[in-house]
């Protein structure tokens, strides 16, 4: 037990780190930015995992796949991003640390069933701006700045069980609580003409609308073994209601604005492919489709909602256990995601491209492993969204096994 | 197939590595938030630093302040003269019954030993004790000073402490003063008749007087200090010995030290009074030593629902040229108008006290200088168009008092000094300097609807 101490630790670590400055600008608007929530054995081969079976590093992005778990697994991820964004107002490099993934799979009948459960953040939101700005009230000249805040995200809580009926097929079901609140706030700062003591004659305007998500979606999911060498994997999670409470508020003012929407979100559907190739090689790809041209519910969003699809490629040289093999013997990944946004900017589809490479580094007696993943992504184009963002990541991901029973 | 062998790190190893790399990204600071991203929000203000003058009210009343435990008798200043409408004389009593002592024994006090006997006052340092327009010592502000022409009577009785303020108590007319245009100084000494003197001494009992501002006396209310008096910082420097109340000092020929006879009752009478406006077109004051304080509530019809509000400021105009009195705080508070009535109630100071909610202040306001007073209420204004209280409030002007501890600076309390502050009303010739609100707000149309 010892080791799970440890484990938590290391969540706990990750969790800490998770206070987090600023995201790209593009997540200003609509529903925000898919996360790549994947671990990072994933994420460094370009965030392929459907199709991924594999009993000492479990993969939680088809929970069909965890029928293979015999041992408790527990798994963190967390990333730090380093954000250079343009748009016509100039540059901006942000930083922030996140953590998206928690996961815990539970073997019930070893090879056979499993459950699982976790905290998986799917969208996030969170930048802030602020532009000088000059009025004038009476017969004063009032300076300050308007400021705008956009922090929040949508994430869920999977309840699952995956079950192998016969060899060669799994499949699995989950329950997901999808939760998650999105904070607006605008401030007109009136710095200056200000008081002796420095406070501005002039009270700031404040206006906040947070809106609270809560609902509740399905997934079902599978995973085949055609042939030796092949392996397949699907989910599709129903389109289901989002409710939305939203709260105005306006500082100084004690009456609120509530009002109540029902977002009604599309269907999505995820298929994977795993072929293994030569020696340690393998290969893969996953593809995920969500129409948002079929989300009703904000009449703001409607004209700007796309489709949004992802298509993740990449190979992996899996880790050997050689003599004295040193360096040879780490896994090697490397992979690409191609993303076209949900919603467009600028009037134009918003294309998120990222190259990823990554390895890991097993613990002692296999009973888990640390993966690193590092990432380059371009997001959006300055000629066609009015702003583009460079993002640099690097993610992290602890994963132990602990025999229970 | 080779079995793994080689040596790996330990697990804590990774973890250190692990909290290494997190806490380094976690440290990386982010550019300061600019115009990168502006533009995107659906959220904004429809009306913002919108300017809106309210001037004119809904209710006024002008409240007189009583303070039972400071009745006029029991004041520290005794006032004198006439004054926009004031007028006051000094009534004292004095005991002539078992007034001699081992140092001035009975037989010191005959006609032939007796050089002079003079009433003594102590002037307070505000109302001048050098030429006129200048300042004391300290620098502090003084008012011009009077010419007083001081007339004493007796009174047909002593006085009823209970019957002041009220008219002079009936005298027999007959002038005691030897000498009434008395010397410029903080101590006029008044001459009086040895043979009165005398006479009161014979007959003993106590006897009551009255001390008026006779006819040439320059307009002006002067404040002397009475028996009751402890705040002696309002003094200029007196000698050793002195009694700073209305006291009668009796000079021998044969050398003996002065006998100084003090009061056993003193009180100005307050014999006229002006009632303080009721209809706040004509104007309204803020009056200390007999407080009335006036209490609005302004009009916000013009103020859409649900406003924030920026800046609220309170601004009146005092008339400097009949305005009078030394330096106050001026204070706006809020009032509950179920405490009281319109146009006119009497209210206890501690009533007073325990209903207002203080918001602002200004301090060291001179009646005969500060003009345009501005108080910033952005705050009560906020709480009212809110209407975060059951019940309506108004915004009441005081002074300094103890239950606004902010603006009470100094030791001087407001019935120390017959101060008064003559505003401009609702019907001033000049809309500008008609008391008003000058209100700045802003407006989200996602709060203009109905809120809870």
């Amino acid at each position: 037990m010892r080791r799970w101490g440890l484990i938590l630790l290391a969540g706990a670590v990750l969790l800490g780190a998770a206070s987090a400055s600023a995201q790209t600008p593009l997540a200003l608007t609509n529903f925000g930015q898919r996360l790549d929530n994947e671990d990072a054995r994933m994420a460094g081969r370009g965030g392929w995992g459907m199709a991924v079976e594999d009993s000492t590093h479990p993969g939680f992005k088809n929970l069909a796949s965890l029928t293979a778990v015999d041992k408790v697994a527990l798994n963190f991820s967390a990333y730090g991003d380093h954000t250079k964004s343009e748009d016509a107002h100039g540059e901006r490099v942000t930083d922030r640390v996140f953590t998206p993934d928690i996961r815990v799979a539970l073997p019930v009948i070893k090879g056979r069933m499993a459950v699982t459960a976790g905290f998986v953040v799917d969208r996030s939101t969170q930048y802030d701006t602020s532009v000088d700005s000059t009025w004038t009230a009476w017969d004063d000249t009032i300076s300050g700045k308007v400021q705008f805040l956009r922090d929040g995200s949508t994430f869920r809580v999977p309840l699952g069980i995956a079950f192998s009926p016969r060899d060669g097929l799994s499949l699995s079901a989950a329950l997901n609580l999808q939760r998650g609140t999105l904070r607006e706030s605008f401030y007109n700062l009136f710095q200056d003409p200000a008081s002796l003591t420095g406070f501005p004659l002039y009270q700031t305007d404040l206006l906040v609308q947070e809106d609270t998500y809560s609902g509740t979606s399905a997934t079902f999911a599978a995973l085949l073994r055609p042939v030796g060498r092949i392996r397949l994997g699907v989910s599709w999670t129903p389109a289901y209601d989002l409710d939305v409470d939203r709260k105005i508020e306006m500082g100084g003012v004690a009456q609120r604005a509530h009002d109540h929407m029902t977002y009604a979100m599309p269907a999505e559907y995820r298929g994977g492919l795993e072929v293994l190739l030569q020696d340690r090689w393998k290969a893969g790809a996953d593809y995920q489709w969500q129409d948002f041209k079929e989300f009703s519910g904000q009449d703001a969003w409607a004209a700007d909602m796309e489709t949004e699809h992802t298509l993740s490629m990449g190979i992996e040289r899996i880790r050997a256990h050689a003599r004295h093999g040193g360096w040879d013997n780490l896994p090697v990944r490397l992979g690409v995601r191609l993303r076209t946004w949900a919603y467009r900017m600028g009037g134009n589809q918003v294309h998120e491209t990222t190259f990823s490479a990554g390895t890991g580094f097993p613990f002692r007696g296999d009973l888990g492993q640390l993966d690193v993943a590092l990432s380059y992504s371009m997001v959006g184009d300055l000629a066609d969204n009015g702003m583009q963002s460079r993002v640099v990541r690097l993610t992290i991901s602890v994963t132990g096994l602990e025999r229970w029973w | 197939m080779d079995v793994m062998e080689h040596r790996r790190c330990p697990l804590r190893t990774w973890l250190a590595l692990l909290a290494v790399l997190a806490l380094a990204v976690a440290g990386c600071t982010s550019d300061e938030p600019n115009g990168v991203g502006s533009g995107l929000s659906d959220l904004d203000f429809d009306v913002v630093l919108a300017p809106l003058s309210a001037d004119s009210a809904d209710g006024f009343a002008a409240l007189e302040i009583t303070d039972p435990d400071r009745p006029v008798d029991d004041q520290e200043v005794l006032y004198l003269g006439q004054e926009d409408g004031f007028s006051s004389s000094i009534l004292v009593n004095f005991s002539f019954d078992d007034i001699f002592n081992e140092d001035h024994p009975e037989s010191l006090f005959t006609a032939e030993n007796i050089k002079s006997v003079k009433l003594s006052l102590t002037k307070l340092r505000f109302y001048g004790t050098a030429a006129p327009d200048s300042a004391d010592t300290n620098g502090a502000p003084v008012g011009d000073v009077a010419t007083i022409y001081y007339s004493i009577h007796e009174l047909d009785a002593p006085f009823d402490s209970l019957a002041v303020p009220g008219p002079v108590p009936p005298s027999d007319g007959r002038e005691l003063s030897r000498d009434p245009l008395a010397e410029f100084g903080n101590e006029p000494l008044i001459p009086l008749y040895e043979d009165d003197f005398l006479s009161w001494l014979d007959a003993g009992g106590e006897r009551g007087f009255v001390i008026s501002a006779g006819a040439g006396s320059d307009p002006g209310l002067v404040g002397f200090a009475s028996r009751e008096l402890d705040s002696f910082g309002e003094l200029e420097d007196l000698a050793v010995g002195s009694i700073v109340a209305p006291n009668l000092v009796v000079e021998f020929e044969s050398g003996e030290v002065n006998f100084l006879l003090p009061p056993v009752a003193d009180s100005s009478t307050f014999d006229g009074v002006p009632a303080a406006p009721t209809d706040p077109d004509a104007g309204f004051v803020v009056r200390t030593g007999l407080r009335s304080y006036p209490v609005f509530r302004f009009d916000f019809s013009g103020l859409p629902a649900n406003v924030l509000i920026n800046r609220a400021i309170l601004a009146v105009t005092n008339d400097t040229t009949t305005s009078f009195g030394n330096l106050h705080s001026l204070v706006v508070s809020e009032l509950p108008v179920d405490l009281y009535e319109e146009p006119a109630d009497t209210l206890s100071l501690e009533d007073l006290a325990q209903g207002v909610y203080v918001v602002t202040g200004q301090t060291s306001m001179d009646p005969a200088l500060n003009r345009t007073i501005r108080f910033d209420v952005t705050q009560a204004v906020q709480r009212l168009v809110n209407h975060v209280y059951e019940g309506e409030r108004g915004l009441v002007i005081t002074a300094g008092e103890d239950f606004a501890p902010l603006y009470d600076q100094g030791s001087i309390d407001p019935e120390f000094y017959l101060s008064q502050f003559d505003f401009l009303g609702f019907a001033a010739a000049d809309s500008l300097e008609r008391p008003h609100l000058e209100i700045t707000y802003s407006l989200s149309g996602d709060l203009s609807g109905e809120g809870e």
